[in-house]
């Protein structure tokens, strides 16, 4: 009867917690043998308990690290100190088919009627860290996109800001020009003061002009680059980098059909659009109790869209008027070139921007219109209908 | 023979009407395509500047509802993106012509 003793109430919860943990838990005695392997560590490591029980628990760690951890266990008896023992920290373990994964491994020690024994706890970062590297590749592409853009869009934007007011001077003074050389001949007489000052004028002004030139043709040369693309996938790509890094939770709804005719377009000028509206739109409704903004696609006919509206305030009336215009930021923090570059992108996709600026407890609401690319139209013309179909994903929280 | 002149800046469409004035040529300004449609009256002699970067309707829109006219009006694309995009934007159409800003002095051989 004394050797087939039937479990107590405390050995039977211990065995029940260590088989639902869902952590690894191994105990190990002085010797670094295994004496339990819990269910999760089963499939943690793909042996079954039966295999390693009884074994150095140097089976579980990649062969590199087996010279190093027997010189630890060493070392801890002798001197006591602490590489890993109520630290934890990230190692490396091996799997019963050899390959290698990260793991957090956090030891503690008991002292048993049977010696000493130490406990790991394991948590698989397999996972997390592919998270780690997708978030860091994703941090990389929005630092292209950002520095590309500004450089490019900053110049572009230049160029045709100061283009239009040079259009007008060179109008103006070849208006000039005619009236001098009507009142020349009006009162037959020459006016050589007024036509030399405006040969100067005129040189001043084509000076300028091949000055925009050139930065136009800098710009121009890397400019656009024409993809057949989908707009989805454009708009969820870049909304990803939209959200990454928000200290708050914001809502992010996103809506259209799954199939949309194609677009010619640079998808990343297009996505550093979305970047400015989206993240016009968190900061305009920041403060909102519930910060909601919505994203959707869609197609009319040979026009594919996409909307960015936000629950803000929405754009005051007087704001509108130089709603467009660079450099007139009144958001304190930002250049006030987001929209102007939005809207010379749109333009140079031969499509539009439009605003509906909201007000009276509705949010703001921008569009882009993009032309379909010329053959996709005709094939996914049916599959149109604005009917909101996809997943309302949720932002990180703080 | 009116000049009709669709363009949303202020200056480069005020400097284009002082320009055709001076050349003798009546005018006709409008500031979108939307007041254009609602309020020209445009005849087959008549030439329309048409930017192409307008708020609101672009102006490819403006262009394709001129030539559906029966007598199409003269029509003289503007517009300050690259010549390539311009043609791009108005491949549909042959008879127009494309001008890129800042406007050279060629403007004024087709308007005198
Ligand atoms: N969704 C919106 N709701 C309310 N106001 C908006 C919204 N989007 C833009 N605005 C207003 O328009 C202004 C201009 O926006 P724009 O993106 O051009 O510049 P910005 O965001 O201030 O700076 P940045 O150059 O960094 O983008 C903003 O400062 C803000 O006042
Ligand atoms: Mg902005």
């Amino acid at each position: 009867m004394q050797g087939v003793r039937r479990p107590t109430l405390s050995e039977a919860r211990l065995e029940s917690v260590l088989e639902t943990a869902p952590d690894g838990i191994i105990v190990m005695d002085e010797g670094a043998r295994i004496l339990v392997f819990n269910k999760a560590c089963e499939s943690l490591f793909g042996y079954d308990a039966a295999e390693v029980i009884g074994e150095n628990v140097r089976i579980l760690m990649p062969q590199a690290h087996h010279d190093n951890h027997d010189l630890y266990v060493q070392r801890y008896r002798a001197t006591g100190e602490r590489k890993i023992i109520g630290i934890g920290r990230e190692v490396e373990g091996r799997r019963k088919d050899g390959s290698i994964f990260p793991l957090d491994l956090s030891v503690g020690e008991a002292q048993t009627p049977n010696g000493r024994q130490f406990i790991g706890v394991i948590r698989d970062l397999s996972a997390r860290r592919d998270t780690e590297r997708r978030l860091a590749s994703v941090q990389a592409d929005l630092i292209r996109v950002t520095r590309v853009s500004a450089l490019d869009e900053m110049g572009s934007v230049l160029a045709h800001e100061l283009n239009q007011p040079l259009t007008a001077i060179m109008l103006y003074l070849q208006a000039l020009e005619r009236e001098v050389h009507r009142i020349q001949v009006a009162h037959s007489r020459l006016e050589p003061r007024a036509s030399e000052l405006l040969g100067k004028a005129t040189r001043e002004a084509q000076r300028a002009g091949s000055i925009i030139q050139r930065v136009r043709q800098l710009v121009e040369k890397r400019a656009p680059e024409r993809k057949n693309a989908n707009l989805n996938l454009v708009v969820d790509e870049a909304l990803e980098l939209a959200m990454l890094g928000r200290q708050r939770a914001i809502y992010l709804r996103r809506f259209g059909p799954t199939v949309l005719p194609g677009v010619l377009i640079d998808t990343v000028q297009i996505q550093q659009v979305v970047l400015n509206l989206t993240r016009n739109a968190i900061e305009a409704c920041q403060r909102e109790a519930d910060p909601t903004v919505t994203v959707t696609t869609w197609a009319e006919g040979d026009i594919v869209c996409f909307s960015v509206a936000d629950n803000g305030p929405g754009i005051p009336a007087e704001r509108m008027r130089t709603l467009f215009n660079a450099f007139r930021s009144e958001a304190g923090t930002g250049m006030g070139i987001g929209l102007t570059i939005s809207r010379a992108i749109a333009q140079n996709h031969m499509g539009e921007l439009l605003v509906d600026p909201g007000g009276d407890g509705k949010g703001a609401c921008f569009t882009v219109r993009l032309p379909a690319a010329v053959d996709m139209a005709s094939q996914n013309r049916d599959s149109i209908a604005a009917m909101p179909m996809a997943a309302a994903a949720e932002a990180d929280k703080s | 023979m009116t000049v009709h002149i669709v363009e949303d800046d202020y200056g480069v469409r005020d400097a284009l009407s002082e320009l055709c004035r001076a050349v003798g040529r009546t005018v006709r300004v409008y500031p979108d395509g939307e007041a254009f449609a609602s309020g020209a009256n445009v005849e087959p002699e008549d030439t329309v500047l048409v930017d192409i970067g307008l708020p609101g309707e672009p102006g490819t829109e403006v262009v394709r509802r001129l030539f559906r006219l029966p007598l199409p009006p003269t029509v003289i694309v503007i517009s300050g993106l690259p010549l390539a995009d311009i043609h791009h934007a108005m491949r549909d159409f042959s008879d127009v012509i494309v001008m890129r800003k800042p406007l050279t002095s060629e403007l004024l051989g087709l308007l005198a």
